[in-house]
This record gives C-alpha cells, sequence and structure tokens, in this order.
C-alpha cells in the first residue's frame, strides 16, 4: 500500500493551523464588535442627542 | 435567567446592580474613554480566546499587549490632565443662612436604610456637583489610606494622610452616580 508522501506537511499544518486560528479569532472579534460594542455606543449616542435637543428645546423656552 | 440578563446586564443604571456585568452607564468622557478601550483590548481578547490553542505554536503575544499598551497609554495620560475647574469652590456657596457650605457625608447604617436605597451606598448628605462644568475633587484623608472612587464618573483616586490628590471630571448628565472607597482599610 502506498504511503501518503511527507513533504509540505509543516507548510500545510503551519498555513492551516494560522489561517483557522485567525479565521475563528477575527469573526468572533468582529461578532464582538459588531455585535455587542457599535449598538452600545449608537444607543449612548443617541441618548445624549436627545439629551442635547432636550436641552436646546428648553434653553429656546 | 432571562429576567436577570435582561435586569442586570442589558439595563441601564447608574449604581452596581445584582448579578451585573460589565459597566454602569458612563457619565463623562473619562468613562466612555475607558469603555471604549475595555471594547478594544476585549477585540483582541476574544481573538487571541478563539485563535489562541492554535496559534500559540507560532505567535509571540507580546505584539498583542503592545497593540493594547499604546491606547491604554494615550487615555492613562489623558484622564491625567486636570482641566483648569469653574472659579467656585464648594465653600464658595452658602446656605440660606449666609453660613458656607460644609457638611459631613456618611453611609447610612442598613437599618435606617429605606425601601429602595442601596446597602452600603447610600449616604445621609449627596454632594451636589453641576454637569457641563470642570469639577475637581481634592481627596485626603484624616486617619488611614482610603480611596474615593465613583465607577460611572471613571475616577478612582486614593486618598492618603498628608497628602492631597486631585482628579477632574466634566459630568455629561444629570443622574445620582454612587461611588465608594475601594481602598478598605486593614482592620
Amino acid at each position: 500500500m502506498p504511503i501518503k508522501p511527507i513533504t509540505g506537511m509543516l507548510r500545510r499544518s503551519l498555513v492551516l493551523d494560522i489561517s483557522v486560528a485567525f479565521g475563528l479569532g477575527t469573526s468572533f472579534g468582529y461578532l464582538f464588535w459588531y455585535g455587542y460594542h457599535v449598538p452600545a455606543v449608537r444607543k449612548r449616542d443617541l441618548y445624549y442627542s436627545k439629551l442635547e435637543d432636550q436641552r436646546a428645546a428648553n434653553a429656546a423656552a | 435567567m432571562l429576567n436577570l440578563l435582561s435586569l442586570s446586564f442589558l439595563s441601564s443604571c447608574d449604581s452596581p446592580r445584582p448579578w451585573g456585568l460589565y459597566f454602569q452607564d458612563s457619565a463623562t468622557p473619562q468613562m466612555e474613554g475607558l469603555v471604549e478601550l475595555h471594547d478594544n483590548i476585549m477585540f483582541y481578547l476574544v481573538i487571541i480566546l478563539f485563535g489562541s490553542p492554535i496559534s500559540h505554536k507560532y505567535l509571540n503575544h507580546a505584539l498583542i499587549l503592545i497593540l493594547i499598551a499604546f491606547p491604554s497609554f494615550k487615555l492613562l495620560y489623558l484622564m491625567d490632565e486636570v482641566s483648569d475647574p469653574a472659579i467656585y469652590q464648594y465653600p464658595d456657596f452658602l446656605n440660606t443662612e449666609d453660613e458656607f457650605i460644609e457638611f459631613d457625608s456618611y453611609l447610612v447604617p442598613e437599618s435606617d436604610l429605606e425601601e429602595g436605597a442601596l446597602r452600603m451606598l447610600e449616604v445621609d448628605n449627596r454632594v451636589i456637583i453641576p454637569e457641563l462644568t470642570h469639577v475637581r475633587f481634592i481627596i485626603t484623608a484624616a486617619d488611614v489610606i482610603h480611596s474615593f472612587a465613583c465607577p460611572a464618573l471613571g475616577i478612582k483616586c486614593d486618598a492618603y494622610p498628608g497628602r492631597l490628590n486631585q482628579v477632574s471630571v466634566l459630568i455629561n448628565r444629570e443622574g445620582v452616580f454612587y461611588g465608594l472607597t475601594e481602598q478598605w482599610p486593614k482592620l
């Protein structure tokens, strides 16, 4: 029975490991960023813009 | 469980809450900067968390530490800047009887707490400070090392006997912000 060629195994495993690691890590990182951080910042900015409008309305009145 | 999450994790608050995760709502630019820094670091930590079981064989994590260090230093030095406070000092204000405003403020004992009051946080006299005004706190202690901390304002400053420390804040919005010493004296 022929055996699998062993040339290129190191390079293949390096590329696979690093791409899987970075792929997984970056995907979950962006999931956190766009899934939690960005909506939280948007909510905060919305609150402050409403507050600013309210202050302007109070100042005008 | 969902109820717990919706009450604690997702709700907005200016004080600690049961089962709370994450930060209290920020009320100053410093605290917003701290939350931003935390989230930036979390981004890298999530990459490490999911990528590291595989990539630790090849990568030196000092690179990640350097990525984290620079924004951290920047924020640290920015927070250390003490802006010129408003020209008034607390003792400049007079009460209705033309006396200087000077008061003690102590924690309300557990036995005297009213319904809904926060244990170990409620005080008998609250410090009232203006919003959208640079305010400087000058902090010292009379006996041992204490500290003055208010998470929603993003400040924590040690209070040493015989030494004055200062922190400055610019409060963006109205609110009742709770804090306490984070330097428990050894008994």
